[in-house]
């Protein structure tokens, strides 16, 4: 394939406006670095350019070819930094409302929990996880994206939330919970 | 109440929500709704699993111009601005590293090979003495006391000289002689002495040192000769070499067959295409003469020493005699063996026509 075949500078603003964003939060929740992330990103676009020299590439599958190369360049830089050390995301200037400070902390916790527990799960497993959960994909969006089944994509699913689940209750996280769901709603009457 | 479905089943359900298709899901989902403690589990672990804060997590300006930047980069094909060299040296640097890293080791490898060569071998000069008359050394009648690699030597009519090194060798020069020294050399790891002349044409003695080590060759139009500490004679003739070894050992080999024999001591051998020796030459005519009819054998035979005196004559006068004298003994050493050749010859025909005899009285049996 020619350069003619290569990706217009229009095009690739397109796609940047489209999916810069999704990939952005899509590779953080993997590596749990902001720099890291971009760095990411900006390989996974110079991949899709470079690619687009050789092959042609169909706009429906430009989602799909960017999330599997962003899955790929995230697994290889976990691999190769092994100890990970997810940072939270710096917060706005405004000031919150205290019992807002207090279930941030509790959910920031959790979340951190989670991340941390999701390490020990398989790199397609994880992947599948963060799209269902931070993206909000459906099953069938995630099977375009990774190039699984459907049928792979819920069993995968399924298994990654019975090992969290398990690990949260084992971890006490499910009662703290049912106590600040309550106190929460408490509140809300008052 | 019916009974409480397990927590991780209701977890389960909480996240698959919009994808149950199970009739176990579909009752977790049902009693999640009727049961209020399961509900609240259902809550809970549906609020813990809501996705997270990901408002504050968007690209940065600096990544979209570093995206176009990268992008100009790979259109125009990583042009380096400054460079001086005509070609981009970044996309062949595995190419130049093999290529520099070859010719580095040919260059090493021609100039050790070179100096290795130059270490090991010295050349030698030889001593020359001009015996009587007069000797051209490269063209020239100066009178010089040695010669050296690549030096030709002409020696005039009526005159002879000499070329000898120490003790180890001694060639004598005759007239109408010409000789190229064409290496001389001495290998200093193996203490042994080379030496290659040329002869183009004329007679030479040559006499070398036994056990000395020393390698010597004589390459003439027709021959090749090797040997390792001998005496000898070499005669140029217009059809092949002669040489008569007096004493040690030679290797003798022929230019256009590449025929090649050790020459033992006191033999006379003359070289073309072939190498014969004085024996060879009559043993060769008696094999013809097996093949005719044995009544005309004898009449050959009685001619036979007169094909003797056919052998190539030296041209120069001053010779002649000596060769007359020579081909006086060879004829009678020829007679002599004539007389035993037909006696064995007799005795073969006896003993063919007993066995005649025999086979025909066994055909009368039979």
């Amino acid at each position: 394939m020619t350069k003619k075949s290569m990706l217009q500078k229009n095009l690739i603003d397109k796609i940047y406006n489209d999916y810069s964003k999704e990939l952005l939060v899509y590779i953080f929740r993997l590596i749990g670095s902001k720099e890291t992330s971009e760095d990411i990103l900006h390989d996974c676009f110079v991949n899709l350019i470079k690619y687009s020299q050789r092959h042609e590439i169909k706009e429906k599958n430009l989602r799909a070819f960017l999330y599997k190369t962003a899955h790929n360049l995230s697994v290889n830089f976990i691999r190769r930094k092994k100890n990970i050390e997810f940072s939270s995301i710096e917060s706005s200037g405004d000031l919150p409302d205290k019992n807002k400070i207090i279930k941030d902390i509790e959910f920031d916790e959790l979340q951190l929990k989670i991340t941390e527990l999701l390490l020990n799960v398989e790199d397609v497993s994880r992947s599948i996880f963060i799209m269902r959960k931070e993206l909000d994909m459906s099953i069938q969006e995630i099977s375009e994206n990774t190039g699984k089944s459907e049928r792979t994509i819920r069993r995968r699913l399924k298994k990654t939330i019975d090992y969290l689940s398990q690990e949260l209750i084992k971890s006490g996280f499910i009662t703290f919970i049912l106590i600040f769901m309550t106190s929460f709603q408490l509140l809300i009457v008052i | 109440m019916k009974k409480h479905p397990k927590k991780t089943d209701i977890i389960s359900a909480a996240l698959l929500k919009t994808s149950v298709k199970s009739k176990r899901e579909k009752y977790v989902l049902s009693h999640i709704r009727e049961c209020r403690q399961c509900s609240k589990i259902y809550e809970s672990v549906e609020l813990l699993l809501q996705p997270s804060d990901n408002t504050k997590i968007n690209p940065s300006s600096q990544l979209e111009t570093k995206i176009k930047r990268s992008y100009n980069k790979i259109e125009h094909g990583y042009k380096p601005h400054h460079s001086l060299l005509p070609f981009p040296i970044n996309r062949y640097k595995r190419s130049f590293a093999y290529a520099t890293a070859l010719i580095i080791l040919v260059i090493s490898a021609f100039f050790y090979s070179t100096n290795r060569l130059d270490n090991n071998y010295k050349p030698i000069s030889l001593s020359f003495n001009n015996i009587n008359g007069n000797t051209k050394i490269n063209n020239s009648y100066k009178i010089i006391n040695s010669v050296n690699q690549d030096s030709i030597i002409k020696v005039d009519n009526n005159s002879s000289s000499e070329i000898f090194y120490k003790d180890i060798l001694r060639i004598k020069l005759y007239d109408k002689t010409s000789i190229k020294v064409k290496q001389a050399l001495f290998d200093k790891n193996l203490k042994r002495y080379k030496l290659t002349f040329d002869l183009e044409h004329g007679s030479i003695n040559a006499r070398f040192k036994h056990d000395i080590g020393l390698e010597y060759t004589f390459i003439t139009s027709h021959a090749v000769i090797n040997s390792i500490g001998t005496e000898f004679i070499l005669k140029i003739h217009e059809k092949g070499t002669q040489l008569v070894l007096r004493e040690g050992k030679l290797k003798v080999k022929s230019r256009s067959s590449n025929y090649e024999i050790t020459a033992s001591e006191g033999k006379e051998y003359f070289i073309d295409s072939k190498i014969r020796t004085r024996s060879t030459i009559n043993n060769q005519n008696r094999k013809i003469e097996q093949g005719e009819d044995k009544k005309n054998k004898v009449k050959k035979l009685k001619n036979e020493p007169k094909k003797v005196e056919q052998k190539p004559s030296p041209s120069n006068n001053s010779s002649n005699k000596k060769n007359n004298k020579i081909n006086k003994k060879e004829r009678k050493e020829t007679q002599k063996e004539m007389l035993k050749y037909r006696k064995s010859l007799r005795k073969e025909l006896k003993g063919d026509r007993k066995e005649i005899k025999k086979i025909r009285k066994s055909k009368k049996n039979y």
